[in-house]
């Protein structure tokens, strides 16, 4: 389900990033933003590093890359910021947390939401990020996330 | 008899006058239990002796504490006041390791898996919400096989009207069917939501 592999050397990659360059183009970087969850995280981080997008991603998929690239400095002069937001035991990003990714991210780690929470795929889901009805919500404690995750296997 | 107090009330106490070092009036009342014929320790010189015996120095205090929410079960000290009290004395520790076994175990068990369990109401950052529904927006526009309206729908759920994407408007001219670009003419703000796999594995198929 996760491909963690490169996004760098993928063709969504080549794509949205050919694709970002007609929407700069048109609008202007300015008041662009970018976002992505999962693959789609790690293209848009990715996109938001390289080309210095305000990103906002969701348990994306880092590539060991990126992280190495982070590590090496390569986006240290970058202006814009990059947030990262994860749920515990989320499975699909766990090179979002490593020391280079979070000296260059935002790094927030988020609980998971009952109802959305008793398997790891489910502990995935971007539906954990937003709620209905306002900004307070009743979430998971984070033993509690990491509880729920792994005592239901992996559906 | 009186009411058992525990305190040898009837003792002359000597008080010092002067402050006394603890470990010289150790030592003083040490040697008093040892000159003592009628062999009466220092301690009997402070407790009463027990009506039933002298091994009853020391009454037992009840405990509060419930360990247990069972109702059914004793008290943690009820029960091991009547082991020590009815058990041989060898036997009487093994009971109490068993006891305490299975209060300690059942207090883990309950208490802590409510804490294993529990929630708490959190305050979200509104661009936590509000770009974690525009990322949502991607999967829209691909399980909708390109459809704005579905994904300015999505938007507009009155559900998440806190956020206020209701502006956002597709560029069809730009987006691709994996990726969707959104645009809010009236506070300028261009957005592109890169889609995921998917975090149903119903859908994978399709994907």
């Amino acid at each position: 389900m996760f491909n963690p592999k490169a996004a760098e050397n993928s063709k969504r990659f080549t794509e949205a990033s050919e694709q970002t360059d007609k929407v700069v183009a048109k609008y202007g970087k300015r008041f662009t933003t970018v976002s992505g969850h999962s693959q789609g995280g790690g293209i848009s981080s990715l996109i938001g590093q390289e080309k210095d997008i305000r990103g906002f991603h969701f348990n994306p998929a880092i590539s060991a890359k990126q992280d190495a690239e982070n590590s090496k400095g390569l986006y240290a002069k970058n202006i814009e910021k990059q947030v990262l937001y994860k749920t515990h035991m989320d499975i699909a990003s766990p090179l979002s947390y490593t020391q280079p990714i979070r000296k260059k991210f935002n790094v927030n780690l988020v609980g998971t939401k009952p109802g959305i929470d008793n398997s790891i795929v489910k502990t995935h889901s971007l539906d954990n990020f937003a709620a209905k009805g306002g900004l307070n919500v009743e979430r998971n404690t984070m033993v509690s996330s990491m509880k729920k995750a792994s005592e239901q296997g992996f559906l | 008899m009186g009411t058992y107090t525990g305190f040898n009330t009837g003792r002359n106490y000597k008080f010092h006058k002067t402050p006394q070092h603890p470990l010289e009036r150790i030592q003083q009342r040490k040697a008093a239990s040892i000159n003592n014929d009628n062999n009466v320790s220092a301690f009997d010189n402070i407790f009463e002796t027990h009506p039933q015996s002298s091994e009853h120095y020391i009454r037992r205090r009840q405990t509060s504490i419930n360990i247990d929410n069972n109702q059914n079960d004793q008290t943690l000290g009820n029960a091991i006041d009547t082991i020590t009290e009815n058990s041989e004395s060898e036997n009487a520790e093994k009971h109490i390791h068993k006891h305490l076994k299975d209060n300690i175990l059942g207090t883990l068990k309950s208490k802590a898996g409510k804490l294993l369990d529990s929630t708490e109401v959190v305050k979200d950052s509104f661009n936590q919400q509000k770009y974690s529904r525009l990322a949502n927006s991607s999967y829209d526009y691909f399980n909708s096989n390109g459809d704005a309206d579905a994904v300015e729908k999505g938007l507009s759920d009155s559900d998440y009207s806190h956020l206020g994407l209701e502006n956002y408007k597709v560029d069809k001219e730009l987006s691709s069917i994996d990726n969707v670009v959104l645009h809010n003419k009236i506070s300028g703000e261009t957005h592109i939501s890169f889609r995921g796999t998917t975090d149903d594995l119903k859908k994978q198929i399709s994907f």
